[in-house]
């Protein structure tokens, strides 16, 4: 009854108080919850896994042998203890010829019937399976960009790699039918090969009748488990390595049994050989008897041409001495003409004289007429002379005739002038005599005494006219005398001017009669000298004639010598002839016997021929018999070397890609599920401790009451311990309830970018499950009962009266004066208030921390994550198409091809380099998948992938000196600068020195100069890849693509960087769904840790609220009053934190990092921006819930009893 | 002219699951300014219930209360708030100081809210805490607690100063200490003192004596010569 009554209680108290209850439950649900949920996660993975692989039957061992196997050997495999099926396949790798490029493509076998007994059942997803010849299914997922559909045609090129393609399957062209699900890949990839560009595309299965193989390529082996033994439990490891070495055991011995057959098979082949060569020796025996035969024909005929050959000697000096004599009757002929020229060339050089003679005669009367014209000349022009004076002689003759003339003129004027003053002396005497008369008349008529003065007048008139007229007349005939004067000068003028003309004429008659003589002189003289030329010209022609026949005879003696040297030339023409004819007649005489040789050699060859084919045929013989001999030697060989008659066996780690990679990503998951208990249960317990005390501070003299009724403490704090427990009970069972469904769902599902797995089965861990329940159990139960206990204490009547209110107390801050003074009455208060409740203090500030520290961490992954995709393919690998060669090419092939494409605008530079996938020595384990990278030219790999320093940025230099390996591998290798490294590639092992690492982040890479390269591997760098720059004329891609393939069949395929970047990009965001869980986790956490502590801060101080209410706060200031706390310890929260989300970031960056995948370590600024940014939003949405509650508390409060 | 409180058929009625309890049924009294005056009544008698709505603290669901012609009976919320802001002063039986703030601080706590403040020192010195300024809560004793409690209430220098059984918690000479720093402040500051107390000795040192029972006012004496707190027995 007591119980019972209790129970009500306690049941009455969780309805009274359910906020408080709530509270617990909800943290407990969320640490409880979170925690098992992703711990369900691991476990819900492998058995989703391990469920879907079980019921394929995934094969546990393959085994692999390097001549393959046959039934027995699967017999003797099934045959031993723990096996419990064997399974014989084929398998082999083809290239499937494609309008892009060539892929390479798994082929595999279809396990017959399909029925149930056989491994790695394969599940037909659509379509149907083959039926008749030349029809294949595909595995129906793929890598991005080769999907595969029913009613593709697969087309496999005419080789793989060196074996060709007929020797492996049937066809060369199938029909997809049908699409499966294969559990042997059970990734998107299907892993590397030898051939082509070594990755596999596609994976084809056909029915194992197209295999041409005459032995199986693997075994699949199932092992005896126990039922519900888990394959990634270690135990099964150990089996596995168990029965790998049995197979091991039974490989050395079904191998003697194999190596045994084959040599009986060698054996029944030798008896088969020994028989052939005893006949082919027989045949070579009769080979012989013939070529000895024509051995003696050939040395025959070898005789008979010797004497050909002396014959031919012989002829040939009989010819040299024909020559000869003909050479010297020529000579002789040639001395005669000689003789003939010489005298030709005396009469010639006497005619010459002749002619000389006769030109210098020539010359003299030519000098001779010259000087006879000279001097005619010279006598015309005297001639001409005389003529002249003679014309003088008549002008002055002329001249004198007309002063002559004149002079007559002029004395005719004179006589004229004398005869005027002659006639005008009469008329003078007349006017003398006139006036005299007529003064006589007047002096008469006067005397008269005439007095009439008109008569007087007209007699003085009479007189002065008369006057007049003798004065006149006395004027004319002075003048006339002035005229006979002047004519009688101008006559004396003439005179002399006769007489000069007279004195000049006698002159010019003189002189032209001299002249005349002269002339007759010259005359005379000219014909004396015309004479004389006359004569010599006569002489001359004489001569002439003289020389002409001298001429003559000297023409025909020429004629005659020329006749005589044309003989000459006809005798030499013909002796040439002879000498030249000569040869060609030995020659062809030569040449017959030169046909003859050849034809004896060929006679020989056929000879040498036979001799060859019976050797030939000899030493085959003989190496078939060291074949076999050696064949022998190999498998004795072998017997005696185990290492080379082993069977290699695999597990699924080792085969299977992503197996390894599965129970990887589940234990990281682990980890990351490992983080949440480190602040929700700390948080957790801390939430349930103050609740519970705030509680049982609460019900302080209830618990005296029950004290006082004498019960017992067990009894007292069983009711809170109950009350705790049930909280945290439902919390946590419906945490796990709904988390445990939840969370591995949406992980899971995270990763089915990266795997192809069925529906997910959850797996509850149960250990898991009821470990934290019992934890979360243990922390609240406790909590209540130390708050009980604490309370419990104290005596009885204490308890019954109100507990004393915590006194206040000075804090530290306030010994700084100065600042305490600073700061406003309000902050002063909350920096009491904060420091009053340490507990709480450190609870909200962690909560909240946990929640920064999530948001930051999540929000890290993020920076650390979706930049790497634009680091690796925007900033360090420049070059956005990739060439795969389909063979290496040598330094001289490339720069050829180099200019080809450097000429295609499409491209804007390239860069062979030679990329080879080897193993590196890692810590105890090998790091597969490592390129070594060489470029055409180290100082220039620049242009296409950027090697910097990952702390700086700074470029870094590809020497010689060493190789540069990229961060992660240095990482793994725990390598730097300096170091060394080790790895290994076909089968060599090589260590070289680390001279830089360079920042990268997808892949590793070991960059290594082509000097460095040739050192190490002993061999020039040959070239299998083409890095290249997009020009700006690449619009389309893939008509660019089609293009160079056509062009140039070395091109394996071509690859676009941008599409391997979008895949990549594709699955390495699917780590965001985590970040996104983590958000939500954080946000809860937050909410919770604030919300609860707001809770109890407000009910703790009811009456402290309701008394500053009386007051007459607003209720802004009186939300203020208790929130500002809040915000302090959120800020506080924010900054702790951002320090711990700091380093939570690093842990799980590195816990979730890929393999082959460098994150980004650093978390940008706005990642801490965003987190406080979102952390102060739960925050104040928790404020603003809480102020309903504020406005809700009564002011009447204040004024009851303290209880 | 109006008196200075005016309670006018004032009714406070609580529900308390099916019973509805009337805590003020009815209730008619006035105060002049300046009086000393004491509610006095048995438990439940409704005199707290009168002293809430007469400090904003509580409306009343009938009736008017009017303060120095304001009628607070029809505040708003908001405007109830002020009222408590700026004309109340409340004494309160157990102190209800902070106790996270010392001596000083409690009275800064009221002085900082409203306009006409006083310096906190002097409030409390006025008290006869000079000394104690800097003291906590914890570190004084009950009366002390009380004066600071006082002296919170006056520096807001408020229009009435209402006391919630004072002297209740306190022993009887302290109490009487109490009454005495009260009644000097009415008749110092001629402030209005409204003092509710279960213990009728107290009442002959009032101006008015206002008796409940049952919710109501039973009867409201004027005492022409009230005595002084120190000659008070109880």
């Amino acid at each position: 009854m007591r119980l019972k009554a209790q129970i009500k209680d306690t049941y009455r108290e969780i309805l009274r108080s359910r906020e408080r209850f709530i509270s617990i439950l909800l943290i407990t649900f969320l640490s409880v919850g979170f925690f098992v949920g992703v711990k369900a996660t691991a476990p819900s993975m492998r058995t989703t896994a391990e469920n879907y692989f079980n019921a394929a039957s995934l094969m546990d061992l393959e085994i692999i042998s390097t001549v393959g196997f046959d039934d027995g050997d699967a017999e003797a495999v099934r045959a031993l203890e723990g096996v419990a099926e064997v399974m014989p396949s084929y398998s082999a790798d083809l290239i499937v010829l494609e309008d892009a490029g060539n892929s390479v493509a798994r082929v595999a076998a279809l396990p017959d019937g399909g029925g149930e007994g056989t491994l790695n059942r394969i599940k037909l997803v659509s379509g149907r399976m083959p039926e008749k010849p030349g029809e294949c299914v595909a595995a129906a997922y793929n890598m991005r960009g080769a999907d595969v559909a029913v009613g593709d045609v697969i087309r496999f090129s005419e080789t793989a790699g060196s074996a060709a393609t007929d020797t492996i399957i049937s066809g060369t062209s199938y029909t997809v039918v049908g699409l499966i699900e294969t559990p042997q890949y059970f990734s998107y990839s299907y892993g590397t090969s030898s051939i082509g560009n070594g990755t596999i595309l596609y994976y084809i299965m056909l029915p194992a009748c197209e295999f041409m193989y005459t032995r199986y390529t693997e075994l699949y082996i199932a092992l005896d488990r126990a039922p519900g033994a888990s394959a990634f439990d270690p135990r099964y490891g150990a089996d596995i390595s168990r029965t790998a070495a049995r197979i091991g055991d039974v490989g050395l011995v079904r191998y003697d049994l194999f190596l045994n057959g084959i040599q009986a098979r060698l054996n029944d082949a030798q008896d088969e050989f020994n028989e052939q060569k005893t006949s082919a020796d027989r045949q070579l025996a009769d080979a012989k008897l013939r070529l000895e035969e024509s051995a003696r024909e050939l040395a025959q005929a070898r005789e008979e041409i010797a004497a050909g050959w002396e014959e031919y000697d012989r002829s040939v000096l009989e010819t040299e001495a024909g020559l000869k004599k003909a050479e010297a009757d020529l000579a002789a002929a040639k001395a005669e003409l000689a003789g003939g020229e010489a005298q030709l060339a005396a009469a010639q050089a006497q005619y010459d004289a002749g002619t000389a003679q006769l030109m210098e005669a020539r010359a003299g009367l030519d000098s001779g007429w010259r000087q006879y014209y000279a001097g005619e000349a010279e006598y015309q022009r005297k001639e001409r002379e005389y003529g002249e004076g003679l014309a003088q002689y008549r002008e002055a003759r002329e001249e004198y005739d007309q002063a002559k003339n004149a002079y007559d003129v002029a004395s005719e004027a004179v006589a004229l002038a004398e005869q005027a003053l002659d006639g005008g002396e009469i008329d003078q005497a007349e006017a003398e005599s006139l006036y005299e008369q007529a003064l006589a008349a007047l002096e008469a008529y006067e005397n008269s005494g005439g007095a009439d003065p008109e008569m007087l007048d007209q007699l003085r008139a009479q007189v002065q006219a008369a006057a007049e007229r003798m004065l006149n007349a006395e004027d004319r005939e002075a003048q006339a005398r002035e005229e006979l004067e002047n004519a009688k000068a101008q006559l004396a003028v003439y005179d002399a001017q006769l007489k000069e003309a007279e004195a000049e004429l006698n002159a010019a008659e003189q002189q032209l009669a001299q002249a005349r003589i002269q002339l007759d002189e010259a005359a005379a003289q000219l014909g004396d000298a015309r004479e004389e030329l006359e004569g010599g010209e006569e002489e001359y022609a004489a001569n002439r004639a003289q020389l002409d026949d001298a001429r003559a005879q000297l023409q025909a003696n020429r004629t005659k010598l020329d006749a005589a040297k044309s003989d000459l030339a006809a005798g030499e023409r013909e002796y040439a002839q002879q000498k030249l004819s000569a040869p060609a007649r030995l020659a062809e005489a030569k040449t017959e016997l030169e046909a003859a040789e050849e034809q004896l050699a060929a006679g020989q060859d056929e000879y040498d021929a036979g001799y060859a084919d019976y050797l030939g045929a000899a030493a085959e013989a003989q190496s078939s018999i060291s074949d076999g001999r050696s064949r022998i030697q190999n498998i004795r060989d072998m017997f005696s070397s185990v290492e080379s008659g082993k069977w290699y066996a695999f597990s699924r780690d080792d085969i299977i890609l992503s197996y390894a990679g599965l129970d990887q990503d589940a234990q990281r998951i682990d980890a990351i599920a490992a983080i949440f208990p480190v602040f929700f249960v700390l948080v957790a317990s801390l939430v349930c401790l103050t609740t519970m005390s705030r509680m049982i501070d609460e019900q302080r003299v209830q618990i005296g009451t029950y004290k006082a009724l004498g019960y017992s403490s067990a009894q007292i704090s069983g009711k809170y311990m109950v009350y705790s427990a049930a909280a945290c009970m439902t919390g946590g069972v419906l945490g796990q309830l709904i988390c445990i469904q939840l969370l591995p769902r949406v992980i899971i599902g995270a990763y089915s970018t990266l795997y192809r797995l069925p529906d997910i089965e959850i797996v509850i861990p149960w250990s898991m499950s009821a470990l934290s329940m019992l934890a979360a159990l243990l922390c609240t139960v406790m909590a209540a009962w130390y708050s009980c206990h604490r309370e419990l204490k104290v005596t009885t009547a204490a308890l019954m009266r109100p507990k004393m209110p915590r006194g206040g107390k000075r804090i530290f801050m306030e010994r700084w004066t100065k600042l305490w003074r600073a700061m406003s009455f309000s902050q002063k208060i909350t920096a009491r208030n904060l420091l009053r409740y340490k507990l709480r203090l450190l609870m909200t500030v962690l909560g909240i921390s946990g929640c920064m520290a999530l948001i930051v961490a999540g929000l890290g992954m993020h920076d650390g994550v979706n930049p790497i995709v634009d680091k690796q393919y925007g900033e360090i690998n420049r070059y956005k198409i990739m060439f795969t060669l389909s063979r290496d090419l040598t330094r001289g092939e490339a720069d050829a091809l180099g200019r080809r494409l450097a000429a295609d605008g499409r491209l804007s530079g390239e860069m062979f380099s030679k990329i080879r996938s080897v193993d590196v020595d890692g810590n105890g384990e090998d790091i597969h998948n490592v390129f070594v990278f060489t470029p055409q030219d180290a100082a220039r790999i620049d242009r296409m992938i950027s090697l910097r320093s990952p702390e700086d940025g700074s470029p870094l230099r590809l020497g010689d000196e060493g190789v540069i390996i990229t961060d992660k591998l240095a990482q793994v290798l725990g390598a730097g600068a300096g170091d060394m490294v080790a790895f290994s590639a076909d089968g060599e092992r090589y260590t070289l020195p680390v001279a830089a690492i360079a920042e990268n982040y997808i892949y590793h890479y070991i960059y290594m100069s082509p000097a460095l390269y040739e050192e190490t591997f002993g061999a020039q760098v040959k070239f299998n890849t083409i890095a290249c720059a997009a020009g700006e004329g690449m619009t389309d891609f893939d008509g660019f693509a089609a293009d160079w393939l056509s062009k140039d069949s070395s091109i394996l395929s071509i690859s676009n960087v941008d599409s391997a970047r979008k895949s990549f990009d594709e699955t390495i965001r699917s780590i965001n769904i985590i970040i996104f869980v983590m958000l939500i986790a954080a946000g809860a956490l937050a909410f919770v840790v604030v919300y609860n502590l707001t809770n109890i801060n407000i009910s703790e101080r009811t009456r402290e609220i309701a008394t500053i209410k009386v007051l007459g706060f607003r209720h802004g200031e009186t939300n203020m009053y208790i929130f500002r706390e809040n915000f302090v310890m959120g800020a506080l929260g924010i900054l702790l934190g951002s320090v711990i989300g700091c380093f939570l970031a690093r842990f799980m960056l590195k816990t979730v990092e890929v393999d082959m995948v460098r994150f980004v370590r650093s978390i940008a600024a706005s990642s801490y921006v965003y987190a406080a940014l979102l952390t102060a939003f739960y925050i104040v949405s928790v404020n603003l819930l809480m102020t309903r509650r504020m406005r809700g508390i009564s002011m009447v409060e204040s004024l009851k009893a303290i209880e | 002219m109006e008196p200075y409180i005016v309670f006018r058929d004032v009714y406070k009625r609580y529900q308390m699951g099916e019973v509805t309890i009337v805590a003020a049924d009815a209730v008619n009294f006035e105060i002049e300014k300046g009086e000393f005056a004491v509610i006095s009544g048995a438990s439940g008698a409704g005199k707290t219930t009168v002293l809430n709505m007469l400090g904003g603290i509580d409306n009343c669901d009938e009736g008017d209360i009017i303060v120095d012609d304001k009628r607070v009976s029809a505040l708003a919320e908001s405007q109830m708030i002020q009222y408590r802001r700026m004309d109340i002063g409340f004494v309160f039986q157990f102190y209800n100081l902070i106790p996270n703030l010392t001596a000083g601080e409690n009275v800064e706590l009221a002085s900082q809210i409203c306009e006409s403040d006083l310096g906190a020192a002097d409030v409390l010195s006025s008290v006869g805490l000079r000394e104690r300024v800097d003291n906590f809560p914890s570190q004084l004793s009950g009366g002390e607690q009380q004066r600071v409690a006082i002296a919170r209430a006056l520096a807001k220098k408020p229009k009435l100063l209402l006391c919630d059984e004072p002297t209740g918690a306190l022993d009887y000479a302290t109490g009487k200490k109490i009454l005495g720093l009260l009644q000097q402040t009415c008749k110092r500051q001629n402030m209005t003192v409204v003092l509710i107390t279960h213990n009728t000795a107290i009442a002959p040192m009032a101006n008015r004596v206002i008796r409940m029972r049952n919710g109501s006012v039973v009867s409201a004496d004027i005492n022409p010569s009230p005595v002084s707190a120190e000659r008070l027995e109880w």
